[in-house]
């Protein structure tokens, strides 16, 4: 064979294989409002960087007719490339190849993409777009699915692990981006669930569309399966590289450092509210702190009793928890302490300092609360911000009441530092609570109980309704005004080192979960 | 995108805080009954062991209920008598439709 004939052949196969599933298939992608695989890839990273890996990887299935059957890729595009000159590995399943059903060499090209991403220690991008299991390669299939889990948690905390599904995922699936650190949805192109409607129908009689049982909204703001909900593909592209400039490419490196900017604004000096029963919106005051107002939070839609995302103090990215009390008061309950333990487990693995701002009257009560086992849950946060080495500041700004102000990184759960404000109440619960019980006799005794209930309260408010008490015993580090904060913070970061539990040596914690 | 929810007064520890809550917080909390045995999952009634007036134990077999592929055993929670059995064998049932109605033995 000529070498201008072997050239021409090699191309045609090329270009036969970028066609994916044909044009017919492609055009219905379009159709459905979705990108490609190799638009996907071309459009998150930066431009020519992409060096594909296993174009030429074939199946070898024979069952049920496979044997006549080629497809491409063997329906997966997967990678290496770089998102703002940063290396990462990527990979992206093909619709348009038999519906990016998952077989053995599918699977086999995204295993040996994730062992090149653990390796290189990089971080690893899969765009899940699939019908799911390869039902005509039986058991193969599901052999797939367990490599990737198992690559998905060896990972774990070692490298950034990101998930984007656009497109239906179910079944098995769904567990591949649900070992992974943060998972992207996009409205009307994300599918997530285990039994889809149509089994739901036929076992349960319920009708439910696929959009209310795992789209995107309901994925984001009811099961907090996802983490970040976009309108567009474009702008889930987006927000990956915005995440990503906060994250280091391992566990080994430090998390990159930009030039210190000061806030957009800075904080008014009233921004906590007179009535200590008033609600704010609390990422008003972490934007007048944070490097140029910039914060990028992490499942914002879902408990949003609790407000947990990354954002950078004097160039270095942090990860801050802060308690919402325009949402449910700031509560802490099941579902706000299993978000703030994820995201703390997840600062602690790659490096990056916490930052807590803590305004919360305690637990929320109910039957469905102890039920759901919020005591179980709520162990998580103890148990995450207690295990966390990265140095851990906290900034007490109104109510830091019982449990919860121990909960939300105290002292006594190893924080580097505690700052509370002139308007932080530390304290066993609220003066109401607290007054009714300790002075219960000399109020029942009195011949106008409401007006001692009243008296007892301002009593126990004067005494014990601010930060003196808890700072006159060391439990608060530095008492500060808000406007003074950032300053320090930025200092008291500086001076928190990594933690040392000593306990190298065990093989590891058992959370409660 | 998440629920509108208007700003309603939440009582932690006998303050009352001015903030949002969702909808499906503070409904009141309906204890079960557990006379009525309702069908957990939809299925097909293969078979009726216990007829209405008859004594039963805790733990005898009720009914019988073909759902997910499998016979299911529909057993007594308690020992008492059987009131009224509201389903007959061979009837498709919906989730959660009252099959037996139970009374505790005094």
């Amino acid at each position: 064979m000529s070498i201008k004939k072997s050239m021409n052949d090699f191309l045609s196969k090329v270009q036969n294989l970028f066609k994916g599933g044909g044009e017919v298939a492609l055009e219905k992608q379009k159709k459905r409002g979705k990108l490609t695989a190799r638009e996907r890839v071309d459009e998150i990273l930066d431009s020519g960087s992409f060096l594909e890996t296993d174009l030429f990887v074939e199946h070898s299935s024979t069952d049920f007719g496979m044997d006549r059957k080629k497809l491409a890729g063997d329906g997966v595009v997967t990678g290496f490339g770089k998102i703002d000159e940063r290396p990462i590995a990527i990979f992206a399943q093909d619709f348009t190849v038999a519906g990016g059903s998952l077989g053995k060499a599918h699977a086999a090209k995204i295993v040996k993409i994730m062992d090149g991403a653990g390796t290189k220690k990089i971080p690893l991008i899969g765009i899940n777009d699939s019908g799911g299991a390869r039902i005509q390669e039986g058991v193969d299939s599901l052999y797939g699915y367990g490599e990737i889990f198992l690559r998905n948690t060896t990972f774990s905390g070692v490298i950034p692990q990101l998930s984007l599904i656009l497109g239906p995922c179910a079944g098995g699936a769904v567990y591949s981006p649900a070992l992974t650190d943060f998972v992207f949805v996009v409205e009307k192109i994300s599918n997530m669930f285990i039994t889809g409607p149509q089994v739901i129908k036929t076992v349960l009689g319920e009708d439910v569309s696929a959009e209310v049982l795992g789209g995107a909204q309901t994925q984001t703001a009811v099961t907090g399966n996802a983490h970040f909900y976009a309108k567009t593909e474009q702008e889930a592209f987006g927000q990956i590289k915005r995440l990503l400039s906060f994250l280091p490419a391992n566990c080994l490196e430090a998390p990159p450092v930009m030039e210190s900017k000061p806030p957009l604004h800075s904080l008014p000096e009233n921004i906590i509210p007179d009535n200590r029963r008033k609600p704010y919106d609390v990422t008003d005051i972490i934007k007048g702190l944070v490097d140029n107002s910039d914060f990028m939070q992490v499942h914002e839609m879902y408990a949003r009793n609790i407000v947990v995302g990354f954002a950078r103090m004097d160039g270095k990215p942090i990860g801050i928890i802060a308690n919402q009390p325009k949402y449910l008061a700031g509560v802490l309950d099941v579902n706000a302490s299993d978000k703030a333990a994820r995201f703390i487990r997840f600062c602690d693995a790659f490096g990056i300092p916490l930052l807590t701002f803590v305004d919360t009257p305690g637990y929320l009560p109910g039957v469905d609360q102890e039920h759901s086992g919020v005591i179980r849950h709520g162990a998580k946060l103890l148990y995450s911000y207690s295990e966390a080495t990265v140095p851990k500041i906290t900034v007490i700004m109104r109510k830091a009441y019982g449990g919860a102000y121990i909960a939300m990184c105290s002292r006594h759960l190893g924080a580097s530092s505690v700052i509370a404000w002139p308007t932080a109440e530390i304290a066993v619960m609220g003066a109401e609570g607290a007054a009714n019980i300790v002075f219960r006799k000399e109020i029942a005794a009195s011949d106008d109980p409401e007006a001692t209930r009243q008296q007892k309260i301002k009593e126990y408010e004067d005494k014990f309704a601010n930060p003196y008490v808890a700072a006159s015993k060391g439990y608060v580090d530095i008492l500060t005004e808000p406007h003074k904060s950032r300053d320090i913070i930025i200092k008291a970061f500086e001076f928190a080192g990594e933690q040392d539990h000593g306990n190298s040596f065990r093989r590891h914690g058992n959370i409660p979960l | 995108m998440s629920e509108i929810n208007e700003v309603r007064k939440l009582n932690i520890d006998e303050t009352l805080y001015e903030t949002e809550i969702p909808d499906s917080y503070g409904k009141k909390w309906i204890p079960e009954d557990d006379s009525l045995i309702k069908a957990f999952i939809p299925g097909t009634i293969i078979e009726i062991k216990a007829a209405a007036g008859s004594k039963v134990s805790k733990g005898d077999i009720l009914l019988i209920l073909d759902a997910m592929k499998m016979y299911n055993e529909i057993t007594a929670p308690f020992t008492g008598t059987v009131e009224e059995v509201t389903v007959t064998a061979g009837e498709r049932v919906e989730k959660s439709q009252l099959l037996v109605r139970l009374r505790k033995q005094q």
